[in-house]
Formats: structure tokens, C-alpha cells, sequence
């Protein structure tokens, strides 16, 4: 008896281990645009599309926009390597994944998110 | 509202059953039965009268107004039925009061059993009700907002009822077990009515979540079938744990011992199904997911009955501990018992990391900011742990149950596992991990085959077993094993890419205006991509061209163009305005009383290209909530406009401008173009699992 539960102890630590030392490698923060604007690594940031900026548009191979926080206002140039998704006119927030350098956030991946509709869609590429 | 009474009813009757089979006492419970059908009988009224409110374009209820749309087909009004959250719980509901029906009829579970069964049901109501699908619409809308393009799609209109019946029968299991555990059972007999139920509930789940992927990949485009998102991990971790259970029950039937792990894994698994739900539809993991959801107040009252279920169940099993049976529940580390516990533990942690993994923005929320794990982290931390459990798989199946029992030494497997390994490499996988993966994968497709032949696995079994491994072969072939290159493409210009030539032909529109297609030639085969339209001609959905062969897909995503080369313009009254060819002017406007509260407004605008003038009349079909126009060609189809709107005291006209359908269609294209080796062998390989495992019922 005595054996099975060591067996099975050490199995879990291993595994807690594994966890542990997986997670701390993929975990990315959710930050506001303040905060993002100070972060080195990668983070999500979320934000409205801001108004009062240049249009969305396309520079080479890239898709430009302005995010707006939705609480202080401040806003953010993020780059994204891609085309325009979708449904990125109707959306109502973004929020962008990437890190934030010299001045604009650089975007991998973009989350859209419609108004008020359960939908099972992909806004990312 | 009379919906909502039905629901009441159904919640009284659910509550009076329940009493009925309380107060039965062990002897038959006529009344508990009577109530159970009478509960049902308004649950399905509920039903039914939804189902009508949605046919009869009812948009004075927020849900048919937010799902449903008068010009919807009758296939997908149905549907809507399941679109939302709040019809989704009820479509829960009625499976499970149908299940109970068969419970209850058939007679095999215990009165206990159908108590705790009907407490489930009651919660369930309580679910719907806690926001309801007919409640009243805020404001009165003449048409719904229709059901998101993407999901008119046939594979769509069956996955969701196709999951629910999954969840909704992984009660049976559960309750099953509580009984047997809350009455002191000692005799075996409830586990093989508990495994055929479990087995039904397994294969639903796993063909809902299949066909969800299979969905995903032919619809979305964006090039997979599963994106790990909260949603989609939220089915496949109980589905995981069912796994778990239907393997620990299996070896409970020859060791008793075993028994206290199938409680554990049936209360697990069923509050697995909760949290899923609580996760993805409280929307609190909406700043997380792809999937949108509104912000509800629902998530509560899930997460109380969650907790409720999980507690509950983890109590009477505590209580009830010592009445299990004790002993070995191996004989040997050698022994297929041993070999099973020790996958079904890997199971449990590969559960543990998807779970963790979806959980993470809660998890992190409660120590401090927030944070999410990226999809890469799950392919990356599940692999190897895949690698182990198609290697237990495997070693399983070359073994009965018992100490020193080898059906065979595992030659079969051994080779394979090399050819599984080798195969990757040739269709052009180059990492390490997916190359063992793939080898041992198809080296538990031998076991599984060796052990059937050795009547160490039914033939049900075989089948899903062989399934399983040659489903995590193909993924690896599509995955890793997947090239993409993203290429602008002219009409007519054939270009090389990835071992294929391809053209792309060109833009066809359909004819009612709802849709258009990108045409492409694979090898000179045609194939097409679908892309559904606004009424104003935008696109709403599109969908991906696949050329399908026996080597594998070659799989086509247009993106969006750059520009469509469409402008609007707002034309004041009687000013010209100019743009590269033509000038316009808005002369007048006229407005028609249609049906109902609709208006047709037609607007007269001149145009001229320096030499003539000619007249057009843009029409824009206006309701309450907003209109829809058609372009019109002007010259001969040299451009299109149309009409967007009219400022309210007719001083304006805003029109769009758009180039010819001809150089519409002749603008080149960009698309993700990625090949999917062997990918036939994913879908081959899901309907084996299903199929297996339905099989297995019968035994």
C-alpha cells in the first residue's frame, strides 16, 4: 500500500512540476493601455477603437490602428502583422496581444469582439 | 410569459416527482413516474411553444429578435432554437427531462436515483429560468437581427444539440453512482446500465466536439479545427474526464476496489460539465475568448449549482467511504488494471493543464492582475504527455486483465510504431515530439487491432481505440506537418506554391446578391470559396476553398482586399460633385409608404461624364431599424452606386460608389494557402471513435 502512494506522490509532483514550469513560460498578462505602454514582454491589451485618430488602415504588410483605453482615454498605435479581420468595423472592443515597442504596440494576434451576440467565430487570422 | 408559466410548472412537477420517488421508499413509486411525465410534458410544452414563437417571427421576444430573422430558411430557424445561451439551456433541458423519461420507464435505476436524477432536472429549470428565452424584448423591433452567417451552415445546426445530448446524459452516470454509493450498494450490477448510458453520453460529446472541429475548419478559415479557445476547451475537458470514468469503471467491474476512483471520476466529470458552462457562458471569460459573449447574470446561479453538485457529491462520498469495497486495485504493474490507472492518470493530467489553461484569467485574477496562456502552450504541454498515453494505450491492449495475462509480446505495435514514426517524417514533419506522437499512435492502432483479434477488446472497442490513435496520427500529419504560404494572386496568372500550381479565376456572384465565390484551380481541379454578403454587398462570412485529394487538402483562405475600391460620397442638394470619371448631383427624392413600417425612398441623382447626362433612381428600403439598397449600375456597368441615406430634411443624399462588377472581380487577391496532409484520416478517424464506441453499447 505504502508503495502505491509514494508511486503515485511522486507522479504528481513530477507532474506539478511540469505545470508549474510550463505555465510561468506561457502565461501572458491582461493589462490596460497605461499599464502596456510599460510592459517589456508580452501582454493583451483591450481598449475601444478610437474616434478621434487616422482611419484603420493598411501600410504594407501590415494593418494600422488606434486603440482608445476605455476608462482614461489614453491611446495606443498598434501595428498588427496581418490584414483587417473580419469583423473588425462592427467591433465594438479589440484587444490586441503583443508587446509594446518604441512607441507603438506590435500586434500578433487580434481578438474582436462583437456587441451583445453569442457567436462562435474567429476574429483572429 | 406563458412560456415561462410552462417552465414553473414544469419546475413544480420536476420538485412534486421528486417527493414522489422520495417518500416511494424502495417500493415502486407510481406517483414519482406519473409526476416525471407530467414534468416532461411541460418541459416539452416550453419547448415546443419557443419553437413556435421562432416559426411565428415572434420579435416582440428578445431572443427570436436577437437570433431570428424573417427571411431566415426553415432549416436554420430551427436552429435558432440553440443559437443563444438562453435556448441552448432549454434544448439541455429537454434532453435530460427525455432521458428521464426513458429512466424511469425502463425502471432499472433505483427510486434514489430517480430523486436525485429529478433534483438535477429542477436545477436545470431553474437555469432556463434564470433567464429565460421568452422574456419580453426591451424595445419592438419588425425584423430580428438574423442568426450569424457563420453558423447557417448545416454542420453548425446539428452541433449544438449534438453536444447537449452529450451533457445532458452524463447525468445518468452520475446519478447512478450517488445511488449506489448513498444506498450502500454492494452488488455491481448498476455498473453496466451506468457504462451503456455513459458510453451514449461519451460518443455524443465526442461527435459534437468532432464535428464542431470539422466545422471550424471548413467554415472559419483560418486554417485549423481547433483553436483551444474556452469554449472549445470547455466540452473537452468533461469529455476527457468521461473518458476517464468510462476506463475506471471498466476496471472497477473486475476490481471492486476500483470503485471509489468511478464515483470520483462520475461527480468530477458531471461538475466539469457546470463549470464549462458557468465558464463560457457567465461571460466572464469574455475579455478572453474568440467566442463572444454578453455579460450575464447567470453565471452566479451556475456557479452555485456547481458548487452544489461537486460538494454535495464529494460529501456523500466522503461519508460514505468506508462502505466501498477495499483491496487491490492491481495486481501487478505489469497487469492491463495498472496500465489503464496509469493512463487514465495521464488523462487526468492532461485535463488538469487544458482546465488550468482555460481557467487561467480566473485563477490569476484572484491573486492579482489577470493573465491568459497562448494557444501554443496547450499543444506544447499536452504532447508529451500524449506521447505516454498512446504508450499506455498500447501496452493496455496487449494485456487481459490479471497478473501475468500477455495476449502478445507487441511485435505488430513495435513495427509500426516505426512506420508511424517514419510516415511523419515523409509527409514532412521535422520535430521531434509530433514524430513520436505520430509512431506511437499508430503503434496502439496495432495493439488495439492484436487485442481484438485476442478478444482482449470487443469489436466496438477496437474500432474507437484504433480511432483514438489514428486521430492523434492525423493530427500530427495536418499539423506539424502543415506548410502555409500567404500570396496575392492575380486572376488567371498560375502560380507554384507548395508542390500545387494554382490560379485564381476570378470573383462569380450568385444570383439572388446573398453570396459570391472565389474561384481557384488546384492542379486544374476547380474548387470554390463561399463567401456570403450583406444586403448592401459587403461580405459577412467567408469561407475557405479546399481541394480535397487522397494525399491531403489544399486549403485557400482569401483575405479580405486591401481596398475594395468603394467610396462614399454625401451630395448636397442640387451641388455637383466630381470623382475620376463621373460628376453627380442629387436632384430629388421620393418617399413611399410600404407594408407595415417599411418606406421605399428613391432618390434622382444626374450623372454625367462631360458629354451626356443620364438620370438614375437608387432605392433604399427603409425600416425602423435601419434600411437595405442594391447598387445599380450607371453607364453601361462602367461603375455601380448606391443609395446609403437621405439627411432628414431631404438637403442631402449620401451615396456609395463602386467600380464595376467586372473590375471588382478582377482585382487580385491575397490568400493563406497551407496544405493539410492526410487530413481525410482525421474525419475517418472521428467517425471511428463514435461509431466505436456506439458499438460498445450493445455489448
Amino acid at each position: 500500500m505504502n508503495r502505491k502512494i509514494i508511486l503515485l506522490v511522486v507522479l504528481l509532483v513530477a507532474f506539478g512540476g511540469y505545470a508549474a514550469w510550463s505555465f510561468a513560460d506561457s502565461v501572458t498578462p491582461y493589462v490596460g493601455i497605461d499599464q502596456a505602454m510599460q510592459e517589456r514582454g508580452t501582454v493583451q491589451v483591450k481598449g475601444l477603437r478610437a474616434e478621434n485618430a487616422e482611419p484603420p488602415h493598411m501600410e504594407g504588410k501590415e494593418f494600422v490602428f488606434t486603440l482608445q483605453d476605455e476608462d482614461t482615454g489614453t491611446q495606443l498605435l498598434v501595428r498588427y502583422k496581418g490584414t483587417k479581420p473580419d469583423q473588425f468595423d462592427e467591433a465594438h472592443h479589440v484587444v490586441a496581444i503583443g508587446k509594446y515597442q518604441d512607441g507603438v504596440f506590435r500586434a500578433d494576434k487580434l481578438l474582436i469582439k462583437c456587441p451583445s451576440k453569442y457567436e462562435k467565430e474567429k476574429g483572429n487570422v | 410569459m406563458y412560456g415561462d408559466l410552462l417552465l414553473a410548472l414544469a419546475l413544480f412537477f420536476s420538485l412534486c416527482a421528486m417527493l414522489g420517488y422520495v417518500v416511494a421508499h424502495g417500493k415502486k413509486a407510481v406517483w414519482g413516474k406519473r409526476l416525471t411525465w407530467l414534468s416532461a410534458a411541460f418541459g416539452v410544452a416550453a419547448s415546443a411553444y419557443l419553437m413556435v414563437l421562432i416559426f411565428q417571427n415572434r420579435f416582440d421576444i428578445a431572443y427570436v429578435a436577437g437570433y431570428s430573422s424573417a427571411e431566415l430558411p426553415t432549416m436554420y430557424k430551427i436552429s435558432v432554437f440553440w443559437a443563444g445561451q438562453q435556448g441552448s439551456f432549454l434544448l439541455w433541458l429537454f434532453i435530460h427531462m427525455i432521458a428521464g423519461l426513458i429512466l424511469c420507464t425502463r425502471q432499472r435505476l433505483a427510486n434514489g436515483g430517480m430523486a436525485l436524477y429529478l433534483a438535477l432536472q429542477s436545477a436545470l429549470v431553474v437555469l432556463v429560468l434564470a433567464k429565460s428565452p421568452f422574456a419580453p424584448a426591451a424595445q419592438a423591433v419588425t425584423n430580428g437581427q438574423g442568426l450569424n452567417p457563420l453558423l447557417q451552415d448545416p454542420w453548425m445546426a446539428v452541433h449544438p444539440p449534438i453536444i447537449f445530448v452529450g451533457y445532458a446524459l452524463l447525468a445518468v452516470p452520475l446519478v447512478y453512482a450517488l445511488c449506489a454509493l448513498l444506498k450502500g450498494e454492494q452488488s455491481l450490477d448498476w455498473l453496466k446500465p451506468a457504462r451503456n448510458w455513459l458510453l451514449v453520453a461519451w460518443a455524443f460529446l465526442g461527435a459534437g466536439i468532432f464535428i464542431g472541429g470539422y466545422w471550424a475548419y471548413k467554415v472559419l478559415g483560418w486554417g485549423g479545427f481547433w483553436g483551444w479557445d474556452p469554449v472549445e476547451n470547455s466540452s473537452l475537458v468533461p469529455w476527457l474526464l468521461a473518458t476517464v470514468l468510462l476506463h475506471v469503471l471498466h476496471v472497477a467491474r473486475v476490481r471492486k476496489a476500483a470503485l471509489s476512483l468511478v464515483h470520483l471520476a462520475a461527480i468530477f466529470t458531471y461538475a466539469f460539465v457546470l463549470y464549462g458552462t458557468f465558464l463560457t457562458r457567465s461571460g466572464i471569460l469574455g475579455d478572453f475568448s474568440v467566442h463572444s459573449f454578453s455579460g450575464s447574470s447567470i453565471g452566479l446561479t451556475i456557479a452555485i449549482v456547481n458548487g452544489l453538485v461537486l460538494m454535495a457529491g464529494l460529501i456523500v462520498l466522503a461519508v460514505r467511504a468506508n462502505t466501498l469495497p477495499k483491496g487491490e486495485v492491481y495486481p501487478a504493474y505489469a497487469s492491463r488494471e495498472f496500465i489503464v490507472l496509469l493512463g487514465m492518470l495521464v488523462t487526468v493530467f492532461i485535463t488538469a493543464l487544458v482546465f488550468l489553461g482555460m481557467s487561467m484569467p480566473l485563477l490569476t485574477q484572484l491573486v492579482g492582475r489577470p493573465a491568459a496562456v497562448d494557444t501554443a502552450f496547450y499543444v506544447r504541454t499536452t504532447m508529451p504527455l500524449a506521447i505516454v498515453l498512446m504508450l499506455t494505450l498500447a501496452c493496455a491492449c496487449l494485456r487481459r486483465y490479471g497478473e501475468g495475462n500477455v495476449l502478445s509480446k507487441g511485435r505488430l505495435p513495435a513495427v509500426l510504431l516505426v512506420v508511424g514514426m517514419a510516415a511523419a517524417f515523409a509527409v514532412g514533419v521535422r520535430q521531434v515530439l509530433p514524430i513520436i506522437l505520430s509512431g506511437a499512435a499508430l503503434g496502439a492502432v496495432g495493439a488495439s487491432a492484436i487485442s481484438w483479434r485476442q478478444h482482449g477488446l470487443g469489436l466496438g472497442g477496437m474500432i474507437a481505440h484504433a480511432g483514438v490513435g489514428l486521430a492523434l496520427m492525423a493530427m500530427v500529419f495536418a499539423g506539424s506537418g502543415s506548410q502555409e504560404v500567404t500570396q496575392e494572386m492575380t486572376p488567371g496568372e498560375p502560380v507554384q506554391l507548395l508542390g500545387h500550381e494554382i490560379t485564381y479565376v476570378g470573383q462569380e456572384f450568385d444570383e439572388d446578391g446573398k453570396a459570391k465565390h472565389y474561384i481557384y484551380k488546384v492542379d486544374g481541379r476547380e474548387v470554390r470559396a463561399l463567401t456570403k454578403l450583406h444586403a448592401n454587398g459587403e461580405d459577412a462570412a467567408r469561407e475557405p476553398a479546399i481541394d480535397k485529394t487522397l494525399m491531403g487538402d489544399v486549403y485557400l483562405a482569401p483575405v479580405p482586399p486591401k481596398d475594395s475600391g468603394r467610396q462614399e460620397m454625401t451630395l448636397k442638394y442640387g451641388k455637383m460633385k466630381m470623382d475620376d470619371l463621373f460628376a453627380y448631383r442629387f436632384d430629388d427624392v421620393k418617399m413611399e409608404q410600404q407594408g407595415g413600417s417599411k418606406m421605399l425612398v428613391t432618390a434622382e441623382i444626374a450623372i454625367t461624364d462631360g458629354q451626356t447626362v443620364e438620370r438614375y433612381y437608387p432605392t433604399i428600403l427603409a425600416t425602423m431599424d435601419g434600411g437595405t439598397s442594391q447598387p445599380i449600375p450607371i453607364y453601361d456597368g462602367k461603375k455601380r452606386i448606391r443609395l446609403t441615406g437621405i439627411a432628414e430634411n431631404n438637403s442631402a443624399a449620401r451615396i456609395e460608389i463602386l467600380p464595376s462588377v467586372e473590375e471588382e472581380a478582377g482585382q487580385p487577391i491575397t490568400a493563406h494557402v497551407s496544405t493539410k496532409p492526410f487530413i481525410w484520416l482525421l474525419w475517418l478517424s472521428s467517425i471511428m471513435v463514435v461509431a466505436g464506441s456506439l458499438i460498445a453499447v450493445k455489448k
